[in-house]
């Protein structure tokens, strides 16, 4: 479904991604690691199009786009939720979400300012499908507030219904868990698993890598722009470059996180 | 928690406004004498022209110095046309078509730079459209003006008189004000404001932002051409000192004044502007006064106007007056609730007045709120 082929992106002199190949296959959950600053969101970034990459190519269902503008990578099917929260302040939650309805939806300017056919058409659907994903990301009681008065575990989720009600095929996910709490936590690695089943496809980008490890697939291992590893859990975990790379001293065991 | 639904619709307050503005609109005009018809034509003309600029500095986050020109272009396009042979309200319309096409074509040219192109691209706009007003004598009527402008007439309702221009501008600009309500409330709308707070966001959801940036600035112009067209047929008469720089330059603080991204600010700053401008040229016109004094009187009186605004009120009168409203709600809720207790009222989170944030400091905001220990390094997203 998304193949990246020797993606370089460098800011001055750092290389922030140094000749990345990688190709996750439909319905993968494809787990991302790193140290910071290995580069994960900056892939995240060229890959949701926020960033142009200097070489290398990206194929999304077997399009090039890297050359496209976010908007029109979402339109076929590509949605972020960012490591820093972006909400759009001053809507209420409910409208936050809706935004994400943009990649699926074509009324205009005339056709809202004259109420024309095609806003009447488009409107509810919009708001379906939001109520849908405000409802099974648990934000349903925070729906008609101000989405910038939300905890910020609960405006992670926002994100994450956000790119929901866009009906995306892949998911980039740059770590949703940061910050939320033990049973936050269960809810989100529960949600993961159930959006698996119905078939999307995801990245996910967590220093935690017990949370990690129950819910991927499989693992790539990112370390100054480069990949060093790729495998199952098990395997990257076993693997020597991980250990000394990332994690700098072998995990006693599963509840082992990088911080 | 909702509200028992009254005789009033679900929020009351608005509903009391409307019928209390509804009833001033079909009653002022019967009142007012002349002169004052005349500034309350001009107010609603600003209205119109405002309501437009606010939408484009409230989402697009982009000032344009040149909404006079814009105005100007509507008002010269439509007496052209006219005087041509045009059935004055076709020549209206496509007065507005024009001026929302020339805003377009420069739009496309200025916003994908960024800062404050579009602000000093809009300012060299207004400076070419004078001068090209004063070396085509022959076709604008140069420095004199255009004066034979015929009267507008709607099929068979010829709109002469002040009074019946008071009706008719204010219809037009309540008809206004509705388009971009209804934008507002869509869409397009959910996207012009999620881009004003987060671009990269609203980017990702499926905003194309720069065509939405275009699309803005050429509905703001499409106002102002508006607004300038009805100008034309209402005065009849039309010279290139009518759209001055400082016209743009007022529109910009009328915004500022009634406060972005509202349409009860539009009318609150337009009517504001209007009417201290006209107490202060009268106020330096005397027979031993130098005749620049009104226009050195009203530019230091904006400028301080525009300081204090800035300092005090970045949301204008309007949003300063809705913060004021909800402070006296959460008060009394609170009240309630320490009295009752045990009945588990629920405040609610007070509505922060919506304010524009760019991403960046939002971004700094949010990653200082996740990972404190990695404050300061920009999340590769932004
Ligand atoms: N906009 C930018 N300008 C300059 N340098 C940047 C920018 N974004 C990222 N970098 C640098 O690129 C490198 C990779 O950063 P990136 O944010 O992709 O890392 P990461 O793997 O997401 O790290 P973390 O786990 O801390 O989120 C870092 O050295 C970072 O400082
Ligand atoms: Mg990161």
């Amino acid at each position: 479904m998304l193949q990246l082929e020797r993606l370089v992106k460098t800011f001055g002199v750092v290389r922030a991604v140094d000749g990345v190949s990688l190709s996750v296959d439909a319905g993968e959950l494809r787990g991302l690691i790193g140290p910071n600053g290995a580069g994960k969101s900056t892939l995240f970034s060229l890959v949701a199009g926020h960033l142009r990459p200097e070489a290398g190519s990206i194929n999304f269902e077997g399009r090039r786009i890297e050359r496209l503008r976010p908007a029109a990578r979402a339109r076929l099917g590509i949605a972020i939720t960012f490591q820093t929260v972006h909400l759009f302040r001053g809507m209420t939650t409910l409208e936050n979400v809706m935004v994400g309805a943009h990649s699926w939806t074509n009324h205009e300017f005339v056709e809202a300012a004259l109420r024309l056919p095609r806003h009447f058409r488009e409107e509810p659907k919009i708001r379906e499908r939001a109520r849908g994903a405000v409802a099974r990301t648990g934000l349903e009681p925070w729906a008609d507030v101000p989405a910038e008065s939300l905890p910020l575990g609960r405006q992670r989720a926002l994100q994450i219904a956000r790119a929901l009600c866009g009906n995306p095929k892949l998911l980039l996910l740059d770590e949703p868990a940061a910050g939320l709490r033990g049973e936050e936590r269960r809810e989100l690695s529960e949600l993961l698993a159930r959006l698996c089943e119905e078939g999307f496809t995801m990245l996910l980008v967590e220093h935690d890598i017990g949370f990690v490890s129950r819910v991927a697939h499989r693992i790539t291992v990112l370390d100054m722009g480069r990949v060093i590893a790729e495998g199952s859990p098990a395997e990257v975990r076993a693997s020597e470059a991980v250990i000394v790379a990332y994690l700098g001293s072998v995990p006693a065991d599963d509840g082992a996180t990088s911080r | 928690m909702r509200r028992p639904r009254s005789l009033l619709g679900a929020n009351p307050p608005a509903t009391v406004g409307v019928l209390v503005i509804a009833a001033a609109t079909l009653v002022l005009p019967q009142v007012l004498s002349a002169p004052n018809l005349i500034t309350y034509v001009t107010i609603g003309l600003a209205t119109i022209v405002v309501a437009g600029l606010s939408l484009l500095m409230g989402f697009a986050g982009q000032v344009s110095l040149g909404q006079g020109a814009f105005y100007g272009f509507g008002a010269y396009s439509a007496a052209i046309l006219a005087i041509h042979g045009w059935p004055p309200i076709i020549a209206l319309v496509a007065a507005v078509v024009m001026t929302a096409a020339v805003a377009a074509a420069v739009g496309a040219l200025l916003l994908r730079l960024e800062g404050h192109a579009l602000a000093f691209g809009t300012l060299a706009l207004q400076l070419i459209f004078l001068s090209v007003l004063s070396q085509t004598p022959s076709f604008s009527g140069g420095a004199i003006g255009l004066t034979n402008i015929p009267a507008l007439t709607l099929g068979p309702i010829a709109i002469s008189g002040y009074r019946s221009y008071a009706y008719f501008v204010w219809i037009v600009a309540a008809a206004v004000l509705l388009v971009s309500r209804n934008i507002t409330r869509s869409r397009p709308g959910r996207g012009l404001r999620a881009m004003a707070t987060s671009p990269s966001a609203a980017s990702a959801a499926g905003v194309g932002v720069v065509s939405y940036k275009l699309r803005d600035f050429a509905l703001s112009a499409a106002y102002a051409g508006l607004a300038g067209a009805i100008y034309a047929f209402f005065l009849a008469y039309i010279s290139p000192d009518a759209f001055s720089v400082m016209l743009s330059i007022e529109f910009v603080i009328m915004v500022v004044v009634g406060g972005l991204g509202t349409v009860s600010g539009a009318f609150v700053g337009a009517a504001v502007v209007t009417i201290v401008a006209q107490v202060l040229t009268s106020l330096g016109t005397g027979p031993s006064l130098p005749a620049q004094l009104p226009n050195v009187l009203s530019e230091g009186v904006y400028a301080l106007i525009l300081i204090t605004l800035l300092r005090l009120m970045p949301d204008g009168v309007v949003g300063l007056a809705s913060r004021l409203t909800k402070r006296l709600v959460r008060a009394k809720l609170e009240r309630r609730a320490t009295l009752r207790p045990a009945a588990g009222t629920v405040t609610g989170p007070v509505l922060a007045p919506a304010t524009v944030e760019t991403d960046g400091a939002h971004a700094a905001r949010a990653d200082g709120d996740t990972v404190p220990s990695r404050g300061g390094r920009a999340g590769g997203a932004t």
